[in-house]
C-alpha cells in the first residue's frame, strides 16, 4: 500500500521482468510493463497519471509533497485545528480565553504536533523500501515531520495574528510584542516536534516514545512550580508564557528553547541515517 | 515461533466451565505479562520517570512536618500524578499491536474464549506495567526510611495507602487504555487520555469546570482526603471516608463497563468477519 502511494498510483513491475530500483525519492520504477493493480483502468505502459518519474522536476516536488501528506493520515492534519477550536471554545465557556487560547498555542499544540512525529518516525510500514533507496529514510522522514511542524505552525500564526488583532490576548499580562507572540508558540512547537522525531527514533517504540513526550507534559504542567523555582530548569522551561508571562528572563528562556530544538533537530537527522538502528523497532 | 516459544509453556486449556475458563485467564494473562514485562521500552520510560519523582521527593518532601505516616500517604499520591500518564500510554498499543503482528486471527483459533483473553490480556498488561511503579513506590518509602521516617509506620502505610489511592485509578486507567484503541486511533487516544488526565485530575476547579472534586477522578484525590487525610488546606469540599468508598467503587465499575464495551466491540468485529 505505501509503495503504492510513493510511486503515485497503483504500480507494480511484473513478476520476473522488471526491477526494483530506488531514484532517491522512495520510488519504485520497474523495466517490465506496468500492470494496475486495483482499478482495472491502468493497464500498459503510456496510460493512466504518470507516476514520480515520469515528471518534471517541479511536478515532482508537489506531488512528492502531496503523497507525504497523505500518509500523515487525517488525524494528523486535523488535530492542531481542533485543538485550537476546543481550546477556544472553554475558555469562552470559562470566560478566560486569553488563558485558554495561550495553553492551546504553547502547550497543546505542541503536544499534538510532538506526538505525531514520533508515531510517524517510530512506525513506518515500508522502511525496508525507504532504506533501500540512496537518501535511506531520512528525506521522507524530514518532509513528512516538516510538513506536521508547518501546517501547526502555519495555524498558531494565524491564530495569534487574530488574537492579537480582535484583542484576546490583551487580558493575558505581559506586552503586545510582535516577537514575543511569535515565540510563545514557536518554541515549543519547534521543542516537542524536534525531540518527537529523537525519541520516535531513539526509542523505536511509538508507545515509549508517546510516553515520555506526554510524562515531560505533564510534569511541566502539573510540577511547574518545581520548574520555575530552579534556575536550571527555568531557563528551559517551555510553558513560561502561561505560568510566568511578565518574567523578565522570557526571551532567554524562548531563545533557550529554541536552541534546544535546534540541537533535536540535528540529533534526528543524523540519528535517521542509522539505518540498522532503525530496522529494530519494537512495533515491528 | 522462536519469540513464542521464549515466553514458555501454557499451561492446558479445556474449554467449557468456570475453571477452564479460569486456566485460559490465567494463561492469557501470564503470556500478556511476560510479553509487557520484557519490553524495554517500558523499563526505560518508567525508569526515568520514577528517577524523577524521586528526585522530587528527596528535595521537596511532599508533606514536610508531617508524620510519617503523612508523608507516606502523600509519595503515595504524588506517584499517581505522573505514573498513570506512561502506565496509560505504554498499555494502549496491545490490541492495535495484535493486529499490526496479525497475531489477532490466528488467537481466535485457540481454544480459549474471547472473553477470557480480553480479560487476561488486561489482568496480565496491567500487573506488568504496575512493576515500575512499584518498584519506584518502593524506592521512595526506602528513601523516606533512609531519612529517619519510623520503617513500621512507613510500611504499615504504605500497601492499604497503595491499594486505596494508587491501584483503583491504575485499573480505571489500565481498561480504557486497553480498551478503548479497540475504536479510537492509538495516538489520537493517546493525546485525548494526556489530555483528560489534566484537565480531569490536575486543573484547580478555579480555573474552568473540572472533575477532579469529584468520585470520577483517578488520581485518588478522594481516598487520599477522604481517608488519609492528605492536604487538609487545600480549597474545595472536604472529602470523607465514604467519598473515598464511593470514588473507588466508581472507578471499578467503570472500569468494568470499559471491558464489557470492549468485549461487545470484539464480538460485533467477529461476527462481521
Amino acid at each position: 500500500m505505501t509503495a503504492s502511494r510513493l510511486s503515485g498510483g497503483p504500480v507494480a513491475a511484473a513478476p520476473g521482468t522488471g526491477n526494483a530500483t530506488g531514484d532517491g525519492t522512495g520510488n519504485a520504477t520497474g523495466d517490465g510493463p506496468r500492470h494496475g493493480t486495483g482499478d482495472g483502468t491502468r493497464h500498459g505502459t503510456g496510460e493512466g497519471p504518470a507516476t514520480l518519474v515520469d515528471r518534471p522536476e517541479a511536478g515532482r516536488q508537489r506531488a512528492r509533497l502531496k503523497l507525504e501528506s497523505s500518509v500523515l493520515g487525517i488525524g494528523a492534519v486535523v488535530a492542531p485545528p481542533l485543538v485550537l477550536v476546543s481550546f477556544l471554545f472553554v475558555g469562552f465557556i470559562a470566560r478566560d480565553p486569553a488563558r485558554l487560547l495561550t495553553v492551546a498555542l504553547e502547550a497543546a499544540v505542541p503536544l499534538a504536533v510532538g506526538l505525531a512525529t514520533a508515531s510517524l518516525l517510530a512506525s513506518e510500514p515500508a522502511l525496508e523500501l525507504q532504506l533501500a533507496t540512496p537518501g535511506g529514510f531520512r528525506p521522507a522522514a524530514l518532509r513528512r515531520a516538516g510538513l506536521l511542524f508547518g501546517w501547526a505552525a502555519l495555524l498558531s500564526l494565524v491564530t495569534v495574528l487574530i488574537g492579537r488583532a480582535a484583542g484576546t490576548f490583551d487580558s493575558w499580562p505581559g506586552p503586545a510584542d510582535p516577537l514575543r507572540d511569535l515565540l510563545m508558540w514557536l518554541s515549543p512547537l519547534s521543542l516537542f516536534a524536534a525531540w518527537g522525531c529523537v525519541l520516535g527514533i531513539a526509542l523505536r517504540s511509538r508507545g515509549a516514545a508517546a510516553a515520555l513526550l506526554t510524562g515531560f507534559w505533564i510534569a511541566g504542567l502539573a510540577l511547574k512550580d518545581w520548574f520555575l523555582a530552579h534556575d536550571f530548569a527555568r531557563a528551559w522551561f517551555p510553558f513560561m508564557v502561561t505560568f510566568s508571562p511578565d518574567d523578565p528572563s522570557l526571551l532567554a528562556n524562548r531563545l533557550t528553547v529554541l536552541a534546544l530544538a535546534a540541537i533535536g533537530l540535528a540529533v534526528a537527522v543524523v540519528w535517521l541515517g542509522r539505518g540498522e538502528w532503525l530496522l529494530g523497532s519494537e512495533d515491528r | 515461533m522462536e519469540s513464542i516459544a521464549r515466553l514458555g509453556a501454557a499451561p492446558r486449556i479445556r474449554t467449557g466451565g468456570l475453571l477452564p475458563a479460569l486456566t485460559s485467564v490465567r494463561a492469557s494473562a501470564a503470556y500478556e505479562f511476560r510479553m509487557q514485562a520484557r519490553r524495554r521500552s517500558l523499563w526505560l520510560v518508567m525508569g526515568l520517570l520514577g528517577a524523577y519523582m524521586v528526585y522530587v521527593l528527596s528535595e521537596s518532601h511532599v508533606a514536610p512536618g508531617d508524620t510519617a505516616a503523612g508523608q507516606t500517604a502523600s509519595w503515595t499520591w504524588l506517584l499517581q500524578v505522573l505514573m498513570p500518564i506512561a502506565f496509560g500510554v505504554l498499555l494502549a498499543d496491545r490490541f492495535p499491536r495484535d493486529r499490526k503482528l496479525r497475531v489477532d486471527e490466528l488467537l481466535e483459533t485457540a481454544p480459549a474464549p474471547m472473553e477470557s483473553r480480553l480479560l487476561g490480556k488486561y489482568l496480565g498488561s496491567c500487573a506488568a506495567t504496575m512493576l515500575p511503579i512499584l518498584a519506584t513506590f518502593g524506592i521512595g518509602l526506602a528513601y523516606l526510611i533512609a531519612s529517619g521516617e519510623d520503617p513500621a509506620a512507613v510500611v504499615g502505610t504504605a500497601i492499604p495507602a497503595f491499594l486505596l489511592i494508587d491501584l483503583p485509578g491504575l485499573l480505571f486507567v489500565g481498561a480504557f487504555s486497553v480498551c478503548c484503541p479497540l475504536v479510537v486511533p492509538v495516538a489520537v487516544y493517546q493525546f485525548l487520555f494526556v489530555g483528560y488526565w489534566f484537565w480531569g485530575n490536575l486543573m484547580p476547579p478555579e480555573i474552568m469546570p473540572t472533575l477532579r472534586d469529584t468520585w470520577l477522578a483517578p488520581i485518588g484525590w478522594q481516598a487520599g482526603r477522604g481517608i488519609f487525610n492528605l492536604f487538609p488546606d487545600t480549597p474545595g469540599p472536604a472529602a470523607t471516608a465514604a467519598d473515598a468508598a464511593i470514588s473507588i467503587s466508581i472507578l471499578l465499575l467503570f472500569a468494568a463497563a470499559a471491558l464489557v464495551a470492549a468485549w461487545l466491540v470484539l464480538r460485533f468485529e467477529r461476527a462481521r468477519g
